[in-house]
């Protein structure tokens, strides 16, 4: 825990020294050549909207988004802390609190590494080569409540996957923790699915061994406790179009319910398309081709100037063509920009 | 950190603790098993980007990473992980942020991470000798009875 506060205090501190006046639009403005989508300030906006009791708290807004399309934890915490409004202005007390939860992703990888048998050393060294990395830095500062969604996965893994890899089965407290824990993932991030899905595929494998009857109405009980209600406020209060949902899951937004969407489209693809398109993501993961060309022709004309000459620079994500050099500079721009838009799978180095 | 994936075939032919030991193993089968399906669920082909993946399978295979690292060689795993955090500093810190590098900086802000940098390495490097020290006394983790 002192390990992730101090991470915190560095990550804030960074932040903080770019700018001489911080705002709010600091984090989505000042990593790339290119400023991101201000998603990470939304959670703030939720919160205001609400403590202030705006007529913006329901409804579309300019954009056609509604708060009720991206869930609500962090807007609580937010509102939790309020009272520091008081006290600090509302930007700053938002971007300490934002950073702090996700940092809490290093006390729940330290948890989990623990709770499986890690050894203490090897615990070390990861929680601090994570801690280290410019992954988590930037997506601590650039607060989006993705780390946060992280930590409340790693804790619903650890008792989990404790009871699966010892073959007992976890009782109703275990299956209370995880499930509450995968609850408020989900009420992170909706990203958390990704990771809680195929955890519920790997403990299908034992699921028999694993779940007695009660602990898994008990888990399914905390689920709709904690989540329904959120649910509800999507469908009664704050009416939306599931539109995050369309996006990822049909590939665009559409008038039609999501569920008739996703029909639609599935129906309209062939499998071998749908194949390709599956192959396309797994590469993805791993190599973005016009990046790496880029990353190599800035590298080579910052290493060999005879070879700026030969090369043809283009715009790409989080990058301005006519900003882009043969110099360092570039060559980091780029970098980040690896981590940040591209490759998971090389995200984290 | 990429690094440890063709290391990973070391600890597969590795029989004595610590090789790849279940728990290791449920963590590189949630990651693998994250990507396909977040490969099977996002519709379009080519939207699997950072921004749209679960941050807890890409935190996993970090800590997966640098545990397959360390199980190699701890001094291995150190030199890694020092210049993965020189090259995170180098490319977040030192050659960013871009368009406002110029501008004037909070220097108090600046003082202050600097003195939170020192605060870590010094923090890590007692915890790591307080480990030393206690293993030595106490020649294994308990938890490595398991095994």
């Amino acid at each position: 825990m002192a390990l992730a506060a101090l991470f915190g205090f560095l990550y804030l501190s960074l932040l903080l020294s770019y700018v001489p006046k911080y705002s709010i639009d600091v984090p989505a403005e000042v990593y790339f050549e290119f400023p991101r989508a201000h998603d990470q300030k939304i959670p703030l906006m939720f919160a205001e909207a609400i403590h202030d009791r705006l007529p913006s708290r329901v409804g579309r807004d300019s954009w056609g988004w509604h708060f009720s399309d991206r869930p609500p934890l962090q807007a609580g915490f937010v509102l939790l802390f309020s009272p520091l409004w008081t006290l600090l202005a509302r930007p700053i007390a938002y971007q300490a609190i934002a950073t702090a939860l996700q940092t809490s992703c290093l006390i729940a990888g330290w948890m989990l590494l623990r709770t499986l048998g890690f050894r203490y050393r090897e615990t070390l060294l990861a929680v601090v080569a994570a801690g280290a990395s410019g992954f988590l830095y930037y997506n601590s500062v650039y607060a989006w409540p993705k780390l946060l969604a992280a930590t409340f996965v790693l804790v619903a893994v650890a008792p989990l996957a404790k009871a699966f890899l010892d073959g007992t089965r976890p009782g109703p407290p275990a299956a209370a923790i995880s499930a509450a824990a995968a609850a408020l993932a989900m009420l992170a991030h909706g990203g958390a699915i990704y990771s809680l899905v195929p955890l519920a595929i790997l403990l299908c494998l034992r699921i028999a061994r694993l779940f007695s009857l009660r602990a898994f109405a008990i888990g399914a009980a905390t689920i709709v406790a904690l989540y329904g209600p959120w649910i509800a406020y999507g469908r009664y209060v704050d009416p939306n179009t599931d539109r995050m949902l369309k996006e990822h899951l049909t590939g665009y937004d559409s008038p039609e319910p999501f569920g008739p969407a996703l029909l639609r489209v599935y129906r309209e693809t062939t499998a071998g398309d749908w194949a390709l398109e599956r192959v396309h993501n797994v590469r993805k993961q791993f190599r973005d081709p016009d990046h790496d060309r880029l990353i190599i022709q800035v590298a080579r004309g910052v290493h060999d100037a005879r070879l700026q000459a030969l090369t043809q620079l283009e715009s790409s994500t989080g990058i301005k063509a006519e900003r882009l050099r043969f110099d360092l500079v570039s060559l980091g721009a780029l970098l980040r920009t690896d981590q940040r838009e591209i490759c998971s799978g090389r995200s984290a180095c | 950190m990429n690094l440890a994936w063709p290391l990973l075939i070391l600890l597969l032919l590795r029989r004595r603790f610590p090789g790849l030991d279940p728990p290791l193993v449920f963590l590189l089968a949630l990651s693998v098993l994250t990507s396909v399906w977040w490969s099977i669920a996002e519709f379009v082909g080519g939207t699997t980007v950072i921004a749209h993946s679960s941050f807890a399978m890409v935190l996993i295979a970090f800590l997966s990473a640098a545990i397959i690292l360390a199980r190699v060689s701890d001094r291995l795993a150190m030199i890694v992980v020092a210049a993965n955090a020189a090259l995170g500093g180098v490319s977040w810190v030192v050659l960013g942020p871009g368009p406002y590098w110029s501008e004037p900086r909070n220097n108090l802000a600046a003082v202050a991470a600097v003195a939170g940098a020192a605060a870590i390495v010094a923090f890590t490097c007692a915890l790591f000798r307080a480990e030393t020290r206690i293993g030595a006394g106490r020649r294994t983790d308990p938890l490595e009875n398991r095994a």
